[in-house]
């Protein structure tokens, strides 16, 4: 960890010495690939719950595929995912918190 | 040290533009988080969204998705190639991703072109004469979303731009792992809003 400087001088991390390891991106890629053509495949082939679920379903996994690896989240401190984590804790109290008002109130959408 | 394996580093472990990044990727997916929520209850509170989401192409939603998947790839490959102070190969890795942002502008250009033409603008004013306000808001949600992301893509070229022109000259190498983390985001919501505008109809 001795070759990364966090002040002005930086210093170019090169292959030896990069503080975080690398996948092997071609097999990430297709994997994204294959995932995508399922998604639009079931969106056509199933009722639509079980579409929508499942088109859902592999959005999480190619999202979880590029932060992870394209993004290199799975090398990073914990402190890091923290960051990321919280993100998602505020968009699931947002969620909920403005549920009541958008589909529990009952009226109609007049003109301004 | 093995660098395959998930370790508990310390925070100055992490350089500080790749914190930074990290800082400025959380605040972008709140905002663009917070429009995917609302757009997520207002489908919910009005299933005829149904009816306006079948207006929008499938054919082109699913290009641009192939079109960002790529270029987030060779963005890495860039990166890549840029730990290995490969000059050349980070030129042609970057140019690849800058066209890949094009490509996308220009599909998105022709879907617009072809939704305004059919009357479907921000306000749909032949959905409001009709009285289908409802109709109206999805693409008021669906101009929003798409153009700010949009907006995103033009903002993530310029940047892979300017740090390609440096780097071409081996100058600020490790910004381009930076700017490929803003790239790999721009990707991170279309993989959201494409099943949402595109898919579940």
């Amino acid at each position: 960890m001795e070759n990364i400087d966090n002040n002005d001088n930086i210093v170019i991390p090169d292959a030896e010495h990069d503080y975080h390891g690398h996948p092997n991106y071609m097999k990430v890629f297709v994997s994204l690939l294959i995932l995508f053509s399922i998604s639009l495949v079931v969106g056509f082939m199933f009722s639509p719950f079980l579409a929508i679920t499942l088109i859902f379903v592999t959005a999480f996994w190619k999202m979880s595929l590029v932060v992870k690896n394209f993004m290199h989240l799975k090398y990073e401190p914990v402190l890091v995912w923290i960051a990321v984590l919280a993100v998602i804790f505020i968009l699931i109290a947002f969620f909920f918190g403005i549920y009541p008002d958008i589909t529990a109130v009952h009226r109609e959408v007049t003109p301004p | 040290m093995d660098k395959n394996k998930k370790e508990l580093l310390p925070i100055n472990a992490v350089p500080q533009g790749r914190l930074s990044m990290w800082l400025l990727i959380s605040g972008e997916l709140v905002i663009f988080g917070g429009l995917i929520c609302c757009y997520l209850l207002y489908r919910l509170r009005y299933p005829i969204w149904a009816e306006q989401a079948a207006h929008t192409s499938t054919f082109f939603g699913a290009l641009n998705t192939v079109v960002l998947l790529s270029s987030s790839f060779t963005v890495v490959k860039a990166h890549e190639a840029a730990l290995k102070k490969q000059l050349n190969k980070i030129t042609m890795w970057m140019s690849l991703s800058i066209l890949g942002g094009l490509l996308f502008l220009i599909n998105k250009s022709i879907e617009y072109t072809h939704e305004i033409e059919h009357g479907f603008t921000f306000s749909s004013p032949h959905l409001q004469e009709s009285g289908n306000y409802v109709g109206s808001l999805f693409w008021s949600f669906y101009y929003t979303m798409t153009g700010l992301h949009g907006v995103h893509v033009l903002v993530g070229m310029i940047i892979m731009f300017v740090i390609m022109m440096q780097a071409r000259k081996g100058k600020n190498l490790h910004r381009v792992e930076l700017a490929g983390m803003y790239w790999h985001m721009v990707d991170l919501i279309w993989i959201f809003l494409f099943p949402l505008l595109y898919i579940a109809k």
